[in-house]
């Protein structure tokens, strides 16, 4: 196991926004009421929250401003900012560098974006807190999340049940009395297409294609699950020594309440350090573990210090996981519904 | 050990399925109520009470609840 370090970084603060629609699965016309009944009890989802039209950068603006005004963080010191999205405003150009406009970033912010779906949260931690090292500034922004409604269509009844709508805001700076962030980072593209865009024309697989639709097999989801995402967290727990003692809190992505319940047995996690947010949110991409921060865990988090233990998984296949030790309360702002 | 595992498999499907009429030889795919959601219950409570994770080729690929039990008597043996 390539187990990676990093140094000197601190959460400042976060900030989720999720689009103000929402719907309940207790009535869906795809699907029985019995149906729509097992869907909330066993995979967990109740609620989604639905985009209107409204774009990645819609619900990023208000979310972002809001965290730097919380922080005290004047947009003209931000020297880095990531986004992390399968979803972004547009194919051409990029989203994060209308963002640098739209926030009113410096034009030597560096801007990047990278297309991961489930595990971007913990890449994203990793790759923010090496490259904010490197840079003069002070202040970097690590922006997430999907609007996954855009990959998936009405008649698709076994993934529109699942997937909502979210994106997050983190703030870090640098901080040199910061304890260490490790992380295990892995991906496998043996079985990628577990998690594809299909449409009828096999030539255009896109995103923005308005015929393709996102497919999950989740059969290979629970599977690669229960092997590769446990088999991971098992020899990253023993590597750098945490345990289920020890750790204040395992947020997982919220894939679906069966394939996290499997995994949260499997590793013997007690249920209280194990939150959901499943049931109000549903599946959102890679900004399930920050909204579940900000949803289930904001009191603790700003309040006190914790050991925090974070695990993604999903499109790629990639699977990632990092201890966040002795993390200081950090802000969390009240979910935006935009 | 082969009865055993048999009639733990088809009591997974009977439960996860409802349906006490199940046997050995049911064709599970082609069952009604057979569903993503429903493939995602039966192979987690067959990797809970048998410690054993089936590969998704044997579970799409076998075709009767015997065969599938057979396949999973293989792997834990």
């Amino acid at each position: 196991m390539n187990l990676l370090q990093t140094h000197a970084t601190r959460l400042m603060g976060l900030s989720v926004a999720v689009p103000q629609h929402r719907v309940s699965n207790e009535r869906l016309p795809q699907l029985s009421p019995t149906e729509c009944q097992e869907l909330i009890t066993y995979v967990g989802i109740r609620y989604r929250h639905l985009s209107q039209k409204q774009t990645l950068s819609d619900l990023l603006r208000p979310a972002v401003q809001q965290l730097l005004k919380k922080c005290s963080v004047p947009a003209q010191e931000v020297g880095l900012l990531v986004l992390i999205t399968q979803t972004g405003d547009q194919q051409v150009p990029n989203t994060a560098i209308g963002l640098q406009h739209i926030l009113d970033l410096p034009t030597s912010a560096l801007c990047i974006e990278i297309n991961m779906g489930c595990a971007g949260y913990v890449y994203g931690l990793y790759l923010v807190s090496l490259l904010l090292q490197s840079l003069e500034s002070s202040y970097a922004l690590f922006l997430n999340g999907d609007i996954s409604t855009l990959l998936v269509k009405e008649h698709n009844k076994g993934v529109l049940p699942i997937f909502s709508d979210a994106v997050s805001a983190t703030l870090l700076t640098k901080d040199e009395k910061a304890e260490p962030w490790s992380f295990c980072l892995n991906n496998d593209g043996k079985d990628r297409e577990a998690i594809r865009m299909i449409s009828p024309n096999w030539e255009d697989p896109w995103a923005f294609y308005p015929h393709a639709s996102l497919h999950v097999d989740g059969t290979v989801i629970l599977s690669f699950a229960l092997r590769q995402v446990a088999q991971q967290v098992r020899s990253f727990m023993h590597k750098t020594s945490c345990s289920e003692q020890s750790v204040d809190y395992f947020i997982f992505h919220q894939a679906n309440r069966i394939i996290n319940e499997s995994l949260r047995t499997k590793l013997n996690i007690p249920a209280h350090k194990y939150p959901y947010s499943l049931y109000h949110f549903g599946n959102t991409s890679s900004a399930t573990i920050p909204l579940t921060m900000a949803s289930e865990l904001s009191v603790p988090l700003s309040t006190r210090s914790s050991d925090l233990l974070l695990c993604g998984f999903g499109a790629g296949l990639s699977w990632a996981t990092a201890l966040l030790p002795k993390t200081p309360p950090f802000e969390i702002l009240p979910i935006h519904h935009v | 050990m082969k009865q055993i595992m048999h009639d733990m498999i088809l009591s997974i499907f009977q439960k996860e399925l409802s349906d006490e009429s199940l046997n050995l030889h049911t064709v599970y795919m082609d069952h009604p109520q057979w569903t993503s959601l429903r493939s995602l219950l039966v192979l987690s409570e067959i990797e809970r009470k048998t410690q054993c994770l089936v590969p998704p080729e044997i579970f799409k690929n076998s075709s009767t609840i015997k065969e599938l039990a057979n396949q999973i008597q293989n792997l834990s043996s």
